[in-house]
């Protein structure tokens, strides 16, 4: 009943590797590991894929009204790539951290394209209750809010990473301590103070809500 | 300070000023802006705005941006997306739930809102099947709508539109086995038990003689309570084309080859057990990760030559050298492998090889055996599949065999009681038309319904026809059920042939055993009858009849009796009506007379029946020679051995003569005629009798039948009562095997363990019988409660084996309390209260508690006395008790009394029971008593007698023998001195 595979959509995937890599995932992240790059990509690439099929069947399977749940997506790639076998804290590490980031990749790129559409078909006349108008916006803002986390990452990557994990991949404050290794209060603590330089970032921006 | 930016500089501190007042956190910053500027200008700036931020970003990307991730998803659905909102027939597409290869699966509801229905609609590709699809759909679709099973997922409407063909299901929420399994780490005990209720349900679709034919994890979800739902029932069928020699060929169309049957595959019928194969695949991918084969690089006439060729590698050797990533496909961990390959070993190995067998008439018979045989390995039990030798093969292909025979036998059976009625009725009418003169439109409408009842009968067989029903021959079972469901809607615009057919269903169902069905149908009957106008009073009588006759079944004789006796008042009022109609409720209701022991009335209805179906029908008629059988187990009942042994054997003679030898219903006959040889001592007679009607009823009704479990158990009872104790123990086993299987808590089943009780005790196992006894009391603690006196009475056999141990104070706390119970039970001076007494007594003697005991035993002997007759065996025993009691007391008196007790006990056991087991310590008991009174003649003699019948009755090591044996060579060695 599943589908098998294929997006259908073809543009606007930017810097995606497409092909995915017919390597096991658990040998693919033996070698991340030993610091190949490659498979860093194939992984990259292979959970890009997956997201987007999962995100895609949730969202269709729910039939009504309801956002994307990135935790539950997330969580289901995880368990389907590692088809339910115990990980090492490494292997994990590197899991979450690729699923974030393509998350985060699925998201905004999806964010541009409709900021493109937007641009390229004139602006739709603006309605509080209009659909289209909160697409728009919520784009521009997932955009900066993009942006900034690219500027958080130059000075504090840690604290950028938490944001990425949490705010993307939606993984929870105890998911990410056990896989940074690190307590839950630090992942707390470190959540706080990067949540405030992101309100802070795109306030000075002019966000809107 | 500098090196690093201020963000990563203040996140070490920030959290703890965020937690401070304003106040307090700007005196801090303050502090701190002496030294770092730069870090306090970034505090105050992320201080204003962690206050400023609410719950920002804490929901996560779905909170931040909701409408853009809905776009997300959406614009990312394909094509299909756009149907969403258009209609195929009459159903409008709600959403996409997934595609396959086949097509696309919509959420849907009612276009034309007339009800609201959550259904999944599967949008298929467009093929050859579809032009017929609406059609072959109508036909099918009765059948497939009565597919009603909490595990079935319902087809609910398919056709085609647009060239693209459709299906319509019962929307079920769930994930596919295989990923339901793997995600949630299922256990392999509970995998078997997922599978167990796929058979079941694949067996309930069986049934009603719908294939599935495409069994495949896909198509089987389970939802997140761990409910099993299969999908698709019916639909490969649907898609089927057939070819010009009708053989089908679609399926290489519709089916993965890897989940097909060889038969699918090479192009031969499909039939139950090609999914009877779909299940062994399921469940041999759900515990190894992959398929017995692979069938992936073949096709066409390579994929039917090596399917020929194909051999199913045990599944334990499978998962031996299985690939992790297989395993992991299904959520087994590599590293389980041993583990989990020793498990399978044996009982899962044979029973999955069973299911895959290449043959499907070598496979197991019915989905519902797969499921027992995995349910008897989850009960530790053996598995009932075999190894795969020539002579197993042989076996079990003669018993398919004679297992379609004897199906087809019960359903002719059927159909010709379901004529017979409707055609007796028509020659009755048409002599009433001409006596009377009447109407020659009655004789017509007679006919009439004849002739429906014909039509009705006739659309039953075509169903039973193994094309129709997927190749397995339909059991007379499942016949009479669909007949009864269909008669619930059919046949209404004929109210009186519906009528009559429900009642004739109605008898059919009760002597099938299925009462509860049985009293249903014959209420709808009654109710039929009823609405009539004017009502047909003799008609509703009849309905009435069939009621209390599954009231007799399922035991409420009182509600029984009054239900007939209310039929045959109304029936006799129109005696010129249907004699045989009258005949057959005063058979009814002698049975229940017969039931509450009101023999001498069972026995008048009898005889009239009898002579009204004799008169009817002729002497040589079935059916009479049925009712003059019943009449000889009544006299048998009422000791008249003579007359009941003639009438048996004359019923017998005609049977035999009409049915032949093998008949099912001869087995009856023989059993009947058994108990009467057996009671009047010709035990060697009996014998054969006995082992020909199980062997009959094994081979009719199937091995684990109820009726073969009653042969069995009265056979183990004969042999028991002949002293062939090890045969014995090897009938009540097996019979205690077929309860079981029914159903555990069936009473049948107290009986069998309490006749192993009492073997062992026979045998001289005291310990074995106690322990046997204690679970017996357990059993009948939970399935009768402290109410019924076998409760009781059985503790009163468990008090016995721990006396026999010499346990002596433990066993009269028991006998205590069960005369206390037993007394308010069954009354003071019932036999039950009289047996306990007496057995109590004995313990009292043998503590040496005299008095007691002898005022015990006086009771319980003027209670046998009350209970009428001179000569039981209660009495003998009571006797026996007394003087045992008495024997023992030293005054003169009591001796002589002891005397006369002890010679009464004697002769009633040497006149009812020869090989009583208490006759010999009656005698050893009388031994004593007549040395103690100086008679040694009489005492050589009796303990001579006892050790006798006690070496052929008890084991050698018997005490009681043992004892017998010595006083009696002390007796002998003095005589001899002296």
């Amino acid at each position: 009943m599943i589908g098998n595979g294929g997006t259908g959509r073809d543009q606007g995937l930017s810097g995606v590797p497409r092909a995915a890599d017919p390597r096991p995932i658990t040998a693919l992240l033996r070698a991340i590991e030993a610091g190949d790059a490659a498979a860093l990509d194939n992984l990259f690439a292979i959970v890009y894929e997956e997201l987007r099929r999962i995100a895609q069947r949730q969202l269709a399977a729910s039939g009504r009204r309801r956002t994307l749940n990135t935790t539950a997506v997330v969580h289901e790639a995880f368990l389907k790539l590692s088809h339910g076998l115990p990980w090492s804290l490494r292997d994990r590490f590197h899991f979450f951290a690729t699923s974030s980031r393509a998350m985060r990749m699925v998201i905004v790129d999806h964010a541009r394209s409709r900021g493109r559409q937007k641009r390229g078909g004139g602006r739709p006349e603006l309605s509080l209750e209009d659909n289209v108008a909160a697409i728009d916006l919520q784009s521009d803002n997932v955009v900066a809010l993009n942006d900034a986390l690219g500027r958080l990452e130059a000075s504090d990557p840690e604290l950028a990473r938490i944001v990425e994990w949490r705010f993307f991949g939606g993984l929870s404050v105890e998911e990410i301590a056990r896989a940074l290794d690190v307590s839950e209060r630090t992942v707390k603590r470190h959540w706080r103070t990067a949540r405030a330089f992101l309100y802070e970032e795109l306030a000075r921006g002019g966000f809107g809500a | 300070m500098s090196g690093k930016p201020p963000i990563s500089r203040a996140r070490e501190i920030f959290p703890d000023l965020a937690d401070l007042s304003p106040l307090e956190a700007e005196e801090r910053i303050a502090e701190i802006d002496r030294d770092d500027s730069e870090l306090a200008t970034a505090l105050r700036g992320l201080l204003a705005a962690d206050r400023a931020a609410g719950d920002f970003l804490d929901g996560g990307a779905a909170g931040f941006a909701p409408d853009l991730l809905e776009d997300l998803a959406a614009e990312n659905a394909p094509a299909a997306e756009d149907r969403i909102g258009s209609t195929v027939g009459p159903w409008r597409l709600v959403s996409v739930l997934g595609r396959g290869g086949m097509g696309e699966v919509y959420r849907a509801e009612r276009a034309d809102g007339e009800f609201e229905q959550r259904v999944a609609l599967k949008l298929l590709r467009p093929g050859a099947a579809s032009e017929s699809l609406r059609r072959r759909f109508l036909q099918e679709r009765q059948v497939l709508a009565r597919l009603e099973h909490p595990n079935i997922a319902r087809l609910l409407d398919g056709g085609t539109d647009d060239g693209r063909p459709y299906f319509v299901l019962e929307l079920v929420e769930g994930e596919p086995i295989d990923e339901y399994c793997r995600d949630r780490r299922i256990s392999i005990e509970d995998r078997v038990r997922l599978v167990i209720v796929c058979c079941d349900a694949v067996a309930s679709a069986h049934r009603r003689l719908v294939v599935h034919r495409d069994l495949k994890p896909s198509n089987i979800l389970v939802t997140a309570d761990g409910d099993v739902k299969l999908l698709d029932f019916g639909i490969a069928k649907l898609l089927a084309v057939e070819e010009d020699g009708g053989v089908t060929r679609v399926e290489e169309r519709v089916l993965t080859p890897d989940y097909a049957s060889p038969e699918q595959i090479l192009g031969e019928p499909v039939t139950t057990a090609t999914d009877v194969y779909g299940l062994g695949l399921v469940f041999y991918e759900l515990v190894t990760g992959r398929l017995p084969h692979d069938r992936s690089s073949a096709e066409g006439k390579a994929l039917a030559s090596n399917v020929e060729r194909e051999t199913v590698e045990r599944a334990s050797r499978a998962v031996a050298k299985a690939r992790a990533e297989d395993l992991a496909a299904v959520g087994l961990a590599a590293e389980d492998r041993g583990r989990l390959a020793s498990r399978l070993e044996g009982d899962l190995d044979a029973a999955l090889s069973t299911a895959l067998r290449r043959e499907p008439e070598r496979r197991y018979a019915s989905a519902s055996a797969f499921a027992d045989d995995l349910r008897r390995y989850l009960a530790g039990k053996p598995v009932a599949a075999r190894p795969d030798t020539v002579g197993y093969r042989f076996w079990k292909f003669v018993r398919r065999h004679r297992g379609g025979v004897a199906a087809a036998a019960l359903l002719f059976a059927a159909l010709v009681a379901g004529l017979a009625g409707t055609t007796w009725q028509a020659r009755r009418a048409e002599a009433n038309a001409q006596k009377a003169q009447a109407s020659a439109r009655d004789a017509e409408a007679q006919a009439l319904r004849a002739r429906r009842v014909q039509e009705f009968l006739i659309g039953l067989f075509q169903v039973a026809d193994p094309d129709r029903s997927g190749g397995q021959t339909v059991t007379a079972n499942a016949l009479v059920e669909q007949a009864g469901r269909r008669l619930q809607t059919e046949l209404s615009a004929e109210p009186r042939v519906q009528a009559d057919l429900l009642e004739a269903v109605s008898r059919i169902e009760r002597s099938l055993g299925n009462l509860d069905r049985a009293k249903q149908y014959a209420e709808k009957a009654v109710t039929i009858r009823r609405a009539q106008k004017p009502p047909d009073e003799a008609a509703v009588a009849g309905g009435l009849a069939a009621v209390g006759s599954a009231l007799t079944g399922q035991g409420k004789l009182d509600e029984a009796e009054k239900t007939l006796r209310q039929s045959l008042g109304v029936l006799e009022k129109h005696e010129s009506g249907d004699r045989l109609a009258v005949a057959r409720v005063r058979a009814d209701l002698s049975l229940v007379l017969f039931q509450k022991g009101q023999l001498d009335e069972a026995e008048k209805l009898q005889r009239r029946s009898y002579e009204a179906y004799r008169k009817e029908l002729g002497a040589d008629d079935v059916m009479t020679a049925i009712h003059l059988r019943d009449l000889g187990v009544i006299l048998e009942d009422l000791d008249r051995m003579d007359e009941a042994e003639k009438v048996t054997r004359s019923s017998q003679a005609i049977l035999e003569h009409k049915l032949g030898p093998d008949h099912v219903t001869m087995a009856e006959s023989y059993l009947d005629l058994a108990v009467i040889l057996e009671r009047r001592g010709r035990a060697d007679e009996a014998e054969p009798l006995y082992r020909r009607t199980i062997e009959i009823r094994r081979r009719a009704l199937g091995p684990g039948h109820l009726a073969v479990g009653e042969a069995l158990q009265l056979f183990a009872l004969f042999l028991r009562n002949q002293r062939q104790l090890e045969e014995s123990e090897v009938r009540y086993q097996e019979a205690l095997a077929i309860f079981r299987g029914i159903d555990p808590k069936h009473f049948d089943v107290g009986k069998c363990m309490n006749g192993l009780a009492l073997l062992a005790s026979d045998r001289g196992r005291y310990a074995e019988s106690e322990s046997r006894f204690r679970e017996l009391v357990a059993f009948f603690d939970e399935v009768l409660g402290p109410k019924h006196h076998f409760t009781w009475m059985v503790r009163g056999n468990l008090a016995y084996q721990i006396a026999a141990q010499g346990r002596l104070a433990e066993a009269e706390a028991i006998q205590r309390q069960v005369v206390e119970k037993l007394e308010v039970i069954t009354g003071k001076e019932s036999g039950e209260t009289a047996e306990a007494l007496e057995r109590l007594g004995d313990t009292l003697r043998r503590r040496g508690a005299l008095d007691e005991a002898v005022a015990l035993e006086r009771r319980a002997l003027a209670a046998e006395k009350k209970m009428g007759g001179e000569g039981h065996l209660g009495l003998a025993a009571a006797s026996f008790q007394l003087g045992a009691a008495l024997a023992e007391r030293p005054e003169p008196e009591s001796k002589r009394e002891a005397r006369e007790h002890l010679d009464r006990a004697a002769a009633l056991y040497r006149k009812l029971k020869p090989k009583h087991l208490r006759l010999p310590e009656v005698l050893i008991a009388s031994g004593r008593l007549a040395a103690s009174g100086g008679d040694r003649e009489r005492a050589r003699r009796d303990l001579a007698e006892a050790v006798e019948l006690g070496s052929l009755l008890f084991p050698p090591s018997d005490p009681r023998v043992v004892q017998a044996r010595r006083e009696l060579s002390s007796l002998t060695g003095r005589s001899a001195r002296s």
